[in-house]
């Protein structure tokens, strides 16, 4: 049912295209040639259970509103995870996590939002989740991710963006959402 | 961004700078907030899920990891917090039992008891370190 809910959501975001590249006429410039500048953002994926802190760097193209990135995402304090062993036995380590991932989004729509140019993005983040327990030689199985994302970008003239949006990273962790909000710092380096 | 890249790259250099600039006077005595004496030991505390009146809770605890089998402790306990003056620069690990119904939860954390040590004028002190295993059960 929530993935119907999400799967709505990015529906939603993905209709409203049309509407918001009408309004394109005082952003014009863009769609027209590649120009690529390197970036590095700050990144926090987090819910009521969980966080992750990470930084990357990448490329973003200003002119067609794409991005590319390498991330490196941990969670910057140690939490406490139970896995069922069998029908008699849960164990509950202290585990550390860390996340390496290849983040791809695109921007999209023009608007302004309290006179800040606005736009929409989906992408993914796609990776593997590492980790360590504490107080044994046991680590947990990695977990190989396809996390999509969407939301919205503010823009500050092509060199800075601040994306807020949401995430659904499925981690395998039983007491962690899947549901996540993301925020992203973004600085282009020239 | 380029000004805030310098000034973090600025603000290395002049901490990296600092610890080789002390008004050093190795003729006098370290300051009085440096121990010198080498500190051995430290507190290792145990944080239980425990209800007073409640049935106790078994806890292990470990020299290393739970896997080098190296128990130095065991009882079955009655409060939520034990602490152990152990040896520093050593790996402790520990385990907590929880019966539920007819299930059993394992609690285990572990971490390194570190001896904590800064240089003053070629004086070494020696800091109290103190580390708390977490077996609360979530």
């Amino acid at each position: 049912m929530s993935f119907l809910i999400k799967i709505s959501v990015l529906l939603l975001v993905l209709s409203t295209t049309h509407y918001v590249t009408a309004q394109k006429s005082s952003f014009s410039g863009y769609n027209e040639s590649v120009v690529i500048r390197p970036i590095m953002s700050i990144n926090n994926d987090f819910n009521l259970q969980d966080w992750y802190l990470g930084f990357s760097g990448g490329v973003e193209d200003i002119g067609y509103q794409w991005g590319a990135k390498l991330s490196f995402g941990f969670r910057p304090f140690k939490k406490s995870v139970q896995f069922q062993e069998n029908d008699y036995i849960i164990r509950q380590y202290q585990e550390k996590k860390y996340f390496l991932s290849i983040d791809l989004d695109k921007r999209f729509g023009h608007f302004n939002l309290f006179g800040v140019h606005t736009q929409f993005f989906a992408g993914s983040k796609n990776g593997i989740l590492l980790g360590t327990y504490a107080g044994t030689r046991k680590n947990p199985e990695p977990v190989w991710v396809l996390a999509p994302t969407a939301g919205i970008c503010f823009n500050f003239d092509d060199t800075a963006f601040i994306k807020l949006g949401y995430l659904f990273m499925q981690d395998k962790l039983v007491n962690v959402d899947n549901n996540r909000m993301s925020l992203t710092f973004t600085f282009t380096l020239k | 961004m380029k000004i805030i890249l310098s000034l973090f790259c600025l603000s290395c250099i002049l901490v990296s700078c600092r610890k080789y600039n002390q008004n050093c006077d190795t003729s006098v005595s370290p300051s009085l907030s440096c121990n010198t004496t080498p500190i051995t030991e430290g507190d290792v505390t145990i944080r239980l899920s425990y209800t007073p009146g409640g049935s106790g809770v078994p806890v292990a605890l470990y020299l290393g990891d739970i896997e080098d089998e190296y128990i130095i402790w065991y009882d079955t306990v009655y409060t939520d917090k034990l602490t152990f003056s152990l040896p520093n620069r050593q790996n402790y690990s520990a385990e907590a039992y929880y019966q539920i119904g007819n299930q059993w939860v394992i609690a285990l954390d572990g971490k390194r008891l570190k001896q904590r040590t800064s240089d003053e004028c070629g004086y070494t002190c020696y800091y109290e370190t103190n580390i708390t295993l977490d077996l609360r059960q979530k």
